[in-house]
């Protein structure tokens, strides 16, 4: 909870952008579970838009291919320490 | 002629020339029901992420081909009915994913599969 008058850090707030714009990715392979690691969180759950700061439109695309190395076994429907 | 892409699990019980069997006889379906196989892929015997029907490894295939829709009917019926198959996928391939696997199999990303038995056949288009 920052304080009433204490000056906001603008060097700390990095904007945020999305991944898949920035770099020209087009196509989230759901069979490389390592890269798809980087959007889930320790239990396997996926992680928000606000915290991946990927478009909404990548942010669907990676969800479904969570869901699908899910299905695949190549993700956890539920882990513990998956980091 | 759309362009569709399968992985697939097969049982660890299977030794290693009975998993090349099953794939052959999807890979001979899908001849028959004139679809051209673009790639084979078999990554071996993987751990899995959960066990599936209490078996924590599986064989990992995957098959890369053009085919008309009524043929994806057809084998997946086949899959269905083939125990030995515990799990499959089979996604359809837009430019952007062509575009992918083709630079994925020339070995463009050093993060691809370490396929361990490729059997690649080109399009013969």
């Amino acid at each position: 909870m920052t304080l009433m008058n204490e000056p906001i850090k603008r060097a700390e707030i990095k904007p945020k952008y999305c991944r898949f714009k920035k770099n020209g990715i087009k196509y989230i392979d759901y069979k490389d579970p390592d890269f798809l690691m980087k959007f889930v969180n320790e239990q396997g759950k996926l992680l928000p838009r606000r915290l991946t700061g990927n478009s909404w439109k990548f942010q669907n695309k990676v969800a479904q291919a969570v869901k699908r190395a899910r299905h695949l076994a190549f993700l956890p429907y539920v882990g513990d320490a998956l980091k | 002629m759309k362009n569709y892409e399968t992985v697939f699990i097969l049982n660890p019980v299977l030794s290693d020339d009975q998993a090349k069997d099953t794939v052959e006889k999807f890979v001979k379906l899908l001849k028959k029901a004139k679809a051209d196989v673009i790639n084979i892929e078999q990554w071996g015997l993987k751990r899995m992420a959960y066990p599936i029907q209490n078996k924590s490894t599986g064989f990992y295939n995957l098959l890369e081909f053009a085919a008309s829709p009524e043929t994806i009917n057809v084998l997946e019926t086949e899959f269905r009915r083939d125990e030995s198959v515990m799990r499959f996928l089979t996604t359809v391939l837009d430019k952007h994913s062509i575009l992918y696997n083709t630079r994925r199999r020339k070995g463009e990303f050093n993060k691809g599969k370490k396929t361990t038995t490729t059997k690649r056949e080109e399009v013969k288009a």
